[in-house]
């Protein structure tokens, strides 16, 4: 990307920096855990009442919201032309800036004119991003926060970790040793309420003292030159209406076109960000109180270099609500400091680049794990997990090593280099096998294996053992004489053959013909997650053509049905030839979950033999975030077995495999493993059922590190060893 | 959905939603009552009315008597009010919020520094949902209108919810007629 030429914002610690911080912090962990499961619930539960209270559903206002951003986004200096020609004939000073310091500049102007050297400011990312603050005290100018948790921030020389919770990072003995310090006088940490009205008055002097204040702005309505703000505390309505002379700072992505889109974004935003059914204050301004002035700042600052980047221009769409964070199991793990830059959570990996330059976006876009959660409530649909890859795309293409990362994946891509390598290592591994499992004694890389138990290395890949798979017979198959390509999965293939070689038997039983396609290697997935684009295309075409020419496409590993239905379409968005062929494979590819539960689907109670002991599901993240899949494991498995299955806390929320994380930011990894571990050891059945191969790998191995009391199963595997017997 | 609903179920859904986000709802027949109610809430302190009252309720600053400032005050005064009185010029259902047309800074001031507010609302200026903006806001702008929820409140610490940091603690919604 060619970000903002000149990076911008406030100083923040480098990124390695930050990550080891965020680690070291219990608290950032604890207190994202708490924030994210009660979010999460209130959230739901106000979005489930949408209907009832307005008629809409959140798919239709995130449908319509949506639409009226894509309309600025097609054309932004129309839409703020038309701001400008409104706002402008009731006395409102617009004024348009391409950088942060033009931006500063201005405002600082503006202070010396009327003599201003006290500033009160209501919460402004945009100010943030372009580092107001500092620039007005160079200019001699005091500027004061007056949101409790920005200013609690900036008496700490701190930063925000949270898009709308500034200070969520902050504990309560934090903040009432912050007060006893600043004010000099003593807080009790549990009285709350007295630190709040200690705020209120030292920050009410302030607001009467104040010449200028400055806001941002939550939307600015085109069609009738009006700024809307939302806040809870009320600081936004002081802040612009007290001093002589109010400033919005805000960009072009918070225009909208109508007052009516206005409204759809009011139901959308307090219930996505705080859950509330509205803010306190919701406050339209359109034009300066008589003897008052009013300013409105549209800054630039990279956005049009990123609106014009196929791909990434729907990031314009953001409201800065904050769900994509609430969501995210990283974040909840480091917190924004080290999940973000300026801009926190997943929508601040996409925009960082614009901003701050690529520099700044490389260390955090790493700890993405690729679930897609975030896209899933953000209430105008940006598709950030595909940014995100887009971004990532970019860092390696700039960043000096990528060549190492490419040419680490070209070997990779190649199934005749990746045959042999492994048979080097199951043989130098082999004495350190024990069962399912690579035991390292000594503290080898402890980073990466101290709490996960690598798995053993298979002496032959499952496309080796695959003829001698004999099934027995299930009656009443809609599978039989079906001709079924079948998708190994380079995971199962080469770390777990036992899984793939389930799902074969399983198939077989049920009588499909399956064939294995030898020229089959591994779909993309781990070049597409790394960024590298040339090589996930070449495995891409590779395993397209492999599995042209069968009646259905069946593999053990919904990852890889993720990237052939999702990946696939924008690796050929240039090559319309391969995206059809592409599309063809798109069209009768299937996970084995999704198989058994749709065109396989066997009849209810045949595999019935076997133990009764209940089982827990853990449902692939991707799968629910980007297939829908909903709780079709569940039903699968009760239907097809009759044995229980007991409800998992979370079950949804990914248990941090998340394809390269677990190398890149295994801290990352291992934090998000621990919240699964302590869900699944909750629900307290002795064996937990999933069905990607490269989450039973990573959770078994992490089950055995902390000694769980529960056993791992891929689903195949279950189901598999519940076949009738002769 | 509330749009298909009967006036008394309108307000009984702003009742309650307003409610929901602490407003502490009245109804009362006139103004007369309204003084009562000032009087009360003020204790030995003074009564900030906005110029939206004073123009509506021409009787009432007289009748809350030497308490009461009248309008177009410094903020240093109205910040040391103990009850402000302003008009709502819409009550919206939807949300339980209350809308406050407000032109001068002064009469802003009277809604946001006092620790206790009253909202006057006419009955019949409550609507079924917030689309009621597009007429009374949207079609001509006024300078400044906020749809006000319930008292101040925070969460930035420890995400404790926490009423009445920049604004009023207790907000009272007086629905009149
Ligand atoms: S990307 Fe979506 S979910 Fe995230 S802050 Fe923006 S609008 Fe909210």
């Amino acid at each position: 990307m060619t970000a903002s030429t000149e990076p911008h914002g406030p100083q923040v610690d480098p990124f390695p920096e930050r990550y080891a911080k965020a680690l070291a912090d219990p608290n950032i962990r604890d207190g994202l855990l708490d924030f994210q499961r009660s979010w999460r619930t209130t959230r739901d539960a106000q979005m489930e009442s949408l209907e009832a209270i307005t008629g809409f559903t959140f798919g239709d206002l995130r449908e319509r919201l949506t639409t009226a951003k894509d309309h600025v986004i097609a054309d932004p200096a129309g839409h703020v032309a038309r701001f400008r020609r409104a706002a402008e004939a009731r006395g409102v000073r617009v004024v348009q800036v391409r950088s942060a310091d033009e931006a500063n500049a201005y405002i600082a102007q503006l202070c010396r004119e009327r003599g201003v050297s006290l500033v009160v400011k209501g919460k402004s990312m945009v100010s943030e991003e372009i580092g107001l603050n500092a620039a007005l005290a160079e200019a001699g100018i005091e500027a004061v926060e007056t949101d409790l948790g920005e200013w609690l921030l900036q008496l700490d020389g701190d930063h925000p970790s949270h898009l709308v919770m500034p200070a969520i990072h902050k504990r309560r003995h934090q903040v009432a040793a912050l007060f006893t310090r600043v004010l000099g006088r003593p807080f009790d940490p549990d009285d709350i309420p007295a630190m709040v009205v200690a705020a209120r008055t030292e920050l009410r002097s302030r607001f009467l003292a104040a010449g200028l204040g400055v806001t941002g702005a939550n939307a600015l309505i085109a069609e009738t030159g009006t700024a809307m703000l939302v806040t809870n505390e009320g600081n936004g309505r002081l802040t612009s209406s007290l001093p002589p002379v109010h400033v919005i700072t805000t960009g072009v992505e918070k225009v909208l076109p109508t007052a009516a889109d206005a409204i759809t974004q009011i139901r959308l935003l307090a219930r996505s960000a705080t859950a509330q059914p509205i803010t306190t204050y919701t406050t339209f301004i359109s034009a300066p109180a008589p003897g008052h002035e009013l300013h409105v700042v549209i800054i630039d600052n990279g956005r049009s270099v990123m609106a014009a980047q196929h791909g990434l221009e729907d990031a314009m769409r953001c409201i800065r609500c904050g769900a994509c964070a609430n969501v995210c199991p990283a974040y909840q793990v480091v917190g924004g400091h080290a999940f973000g830059h300026v801009y926190t959570g997943p929508i601040g990996l996409v925009t960082t680049g614009f901003h701050h330059g690529l520099d700044a976006a490389d260390g955090p876009q790493s700890l993405c794990v690729s679930c897609g959660a975030c896209a899933t409530v953000c209430p105008v649909t940006i598709p950030l997990p595909q940014q995100i890859l887009e971004v990532r795309q970019r860092v390696l293409a700039q960043r000096p090593d990528g060549w190492r990362t490419r040419l680490a994946l070209r070997a990779f891509a190649s199934r005749t280099v990746v045959a042999a390598a492994m048979r080097v290592g199951a043989i130098a591994l082999a004495p350190l096998r024990r069962g399912q499992f690579t035991r390292l004694a000594f503290g080898i890389a402890s980073r990466y294996v101290s709490w996960r138990t690598p798995p053993a290395l298979p002496a032959r890949p499952a496309r080796d053992q695959a003829a001698e798979v004999s099934p027995r017979a299930i009656t009443g198959s809609p599978l039989a004489g079906r001709r079924i390509a079948f998708f190994l999965q380079c995971v199962g293939d080469r770390l777990a053959p036992e899984i793939p070689l389930a799902a074969i038997t399983l198939l077989r039983a049920a009588g499909a013909e399956v064939n294995i396609p030898s020229a089959q290697h591994c779909c993309g997935l781990p070049a597409f997650d790394a960024g590298d684009r040339d090589n996930a295309r070449r495995m891409a075409r590779d395993t397209i053509v492999a599995l042209e020419g069968s009646d259905d496409v069946v593999t053990p590993a919904p990852s890889c049905v993720v990237a052939m239905l999702k990946e696939y379409r924008t690796l050929f968005d240039d090559d319309p030839a391969w995206q059809a062929r592409a599309q063809r494979l798109a069209e009768r590819v299937y996970d084995l979950v999704g198989y058994l539960s749709g065109p396989g689907r066997l009849p209810a109670g045949s595999l019935a033999s076997g133990a009764s002991d209940a089982v827990a599901v853990h449902r692939f993240c991707q799968g629910s975030n980007m297939l829908d899949a909903g709780d079709r494991l569940e039903r699968l498995i009760a239907e097809l077995t009759g044995v229980e299955v007991v409800p998992l806390y979370e079950a949804e929320v990914c248990c941090g495999f998340g394809g390269s994380t677990s190398v890149r930011a295994p801290e990352i990894s291992a934090g998000i493993l621990e919240r699964k571990l302590a869900n699944v050891g909750a629900a307290g059945a002795p064996i937990l059922v999933t069905d990607n191969p490269g989450c039973v790998l990573h959770l078994r191995g992490g089950a055995d590190a902390a000694r769980a009391p529960f056993r791992v199963m891929h689903v195949a595997e279950f189901l598999a060893a519940r076949l009738p017997r002769d | 959905m509330v749009n298909t609903q009967t006036v008394d179920d309108t307000i009984a859904a702003f009742k309650q939603r307003a409610s929901d986000a602490r407003s502490i709802v009245h109804e009362m027949s006139d103004w007369h009552e309204v003084s009562a109610l000032a009087l009360e809430l003020a204790g030995s302190g003074t009564i900030a009315v906005s110029s939206p009252v004073t123009e509506a309720w021409p009787g009432l600053l007289e009748s809350i008597g030497e308490r009461a400032t009248p309008p177009g005050q410094d903020h240093a005064v109205t910040a040391t009010a103990s009850v402000g009185i302003v008009r709502g010029a819409l009550g919206i259902a939807e949300t339980g919020s209350v809308l406050l047309v407000e032109e001068h800074s002064s009469d802003r001031a009277v809604s946001m520094l006092p620790p206790v507010v009253v909202q006057l609302l006419d009955r019949a200026d409550i609507r079924p949902t917030l689309d009621a903006l597009l007429e009374r806001v949207f079609a001509a702008p006024p300078t400044f209108a906020s749809l006000t929820t319930g008292p101040s409140r925070t969460a930035d610490i420890e995400r404790a919810l926490t009423i009445g940091v920049h604004g009023p603690h207790d907000v009272h919604v007086v629905i009149l007629g």
